[in-house]
């Protein structure tokens, strides 16, 4: 049964970061791209609230603009904090998975 | 331009100065982009709208400089402080509205039950934090003329405001001493109007003066954080009297009185149908306080950290 709400507890700040993990994409692209890997669609409003902040704590910088797209890419801390919270909740997925019985692929 | 691009629009210019100046440009493309791409515009809309409020609550993206945040922090405790001239007035009318223990009804004396006992009580326990709220808020506005002596030089408006206020009491005073004698009840009505009258003006006009002073000075930042510790503290007392009275007259509704159809609420409180509207101005202006408060303190930390 799937469980109301639970997609939207995914925090947008690592699907930023993750998205951009792949290489420097514009806002545009940024939510394409977090709706095709998590199926969240982040609105422009949530999106740059936590692109501003990602760029406040230096984890995102902005590059020249093209036009009136401005795209992102990710920095070594931001991609150090990525690794770091992705390690931490594999640790936890993984012992989930292993508690059900269920083999990861 | 259709009504529904005017909405978004409306919505991206609700965002702050420096977001705007900084992320305008981009944000317009990616929405131009969602609308081709069959995004509701409505969608758009309401999640710009509630991410630019956020926006102004966090102050995400905004400029490092010092003299920004103390100017924030500053014009947050204005909107946190300022609660307090309406919360105020608000809490006197409810107090004045309070008849006396019990009520008749017809011939009979109403005996309260639980429901009434617990309504009175909670209307005197508001009593109490409407002192307590005075109490805090002349603290906080000593450590406000505190921090700010010697940089505002006192404008005509305060000059004013601070006589009218000083002779409106004196007038008010006097009045009382004066209506003792039946030669002199005429002339002691008349300095008791003018009296109360000067009071509320300089009531009225406080507020000016406040952001007036705010404006012109900057607190240190061991000023501002104790104006804002006191805030915080308002910003409680707020709460405390706004469930008091809401508490007070949800109980007064559950009081049962011996006709049937008649409401010991619109027996009792002078007010009857207003307590709604009353109970609505406190919640209000305690959020609105609350969002003051808490800006302010945001604000206040991210001055320690630039």
């Amino acid at each position: 049964m799937a469980v109301k709400g639970w997609q939207r507890a995914q925090d947008p700040a690592l699907l930023v970061l993750t998205s951009l993990a792949a290489g420097p994409k514009h806002g545009y692209a940024l939510i394409g791209d977090i709706e095709e890997i998590a199926g969240v669609a982040l609105g422009p409003g949530t999106l740059y609230g936590v692109l501003a902040r990602l760029e406040d704590a230096g984890l995102v910088e902005a590059l020249p603009s093209e036009d009136r797209r401005r795209p992102y890419k990710i920095t070594s801390a931001g991609s150090a904090a990525l690794r770091e919270r992705l390690l931490a909740t594999s640790a936890v997925a993984s012992i989930g998975l292993r508690r059900l019985g269920v083999t990861p692929a | 331009m259709t009504s529904e691009s005017k909405l978004i629009t409306f919505s991206l210019n609700s965002y702050p100065s420096w977001w705007r100046e900084r992320y305008q440009d981009e944000v317009g493309a990616v929405v131009d982009c969602l609308v081709e791409a069959g995004r509701s515009p409505l969608w758009i809309t309401a999640n710009l709208l509630r991410a630019s409020i956020t926006t102004r609550i966090r102050g995400t993206g905004a400029p490092a400089a010092r003299e920004f945040w103390v100017h924030r922090t500053q014009k947050s405790l204005m909107v946190a402080f300022l609660a307090w001239f309406t919360i105020v007035p608000l809490a006197i009318v409810f107090m004045l509205s309070i008849g006396e223990n019990g009520v008749s009804h017809g011939n009979t004396l109403v005996q309260l039950s639980h429901a009434g006992t617990t309504a009175h009580n909670l209307q005197s326990v508001s009593s109490i934090v409407v002192v307590l709220i005075f109490v805090i808020a002349l603290r906080g506005w000593r450590q406000l003329r505190s921090g700010l002596e010697g940089q505002v030089i006192p404008t005509k408006l305060f000059r004013v405001v601070n006589r009218g206020a000083m002779v409106g009491i004196t007038l008010t005073i006097a009045a009382l001493f004066l209506g003792e004698h039946n030669s002199t009840s005429m002339f002691a009505e008349v300095c008791a109007y003018i009296g109360l009258s000067l009071f509320v003006c300089a009531w009225l006009l406080t507020p000016a003066v406040i952001s007036q002073m705010l404006r012109h000075g900057e607190l240190s930042v061991t000023n501002l954080r104790k104006v804002v510790s006191s805030s915080t503290v308002l910003v409680w007392l707020y709460g405390l009297i706004t469930l008091l009275v809401v508490g007070s007259e949800v109980a007064l509704t559950a009081q049962p009185v011996p006709t049937s159809g008649a409401s010991y609420l619109s027996l009792h409180s002078g007010l009857g149908g207003w307590s709604l509207l009353l109970c609505v101005g406190f919640v209000g202006l305690t959020i609105l306080s609350g969002i003051g408060a808490s800006v302010s303190r945001r604000s206040c930390e991210q001055i320690l950290t630039t």
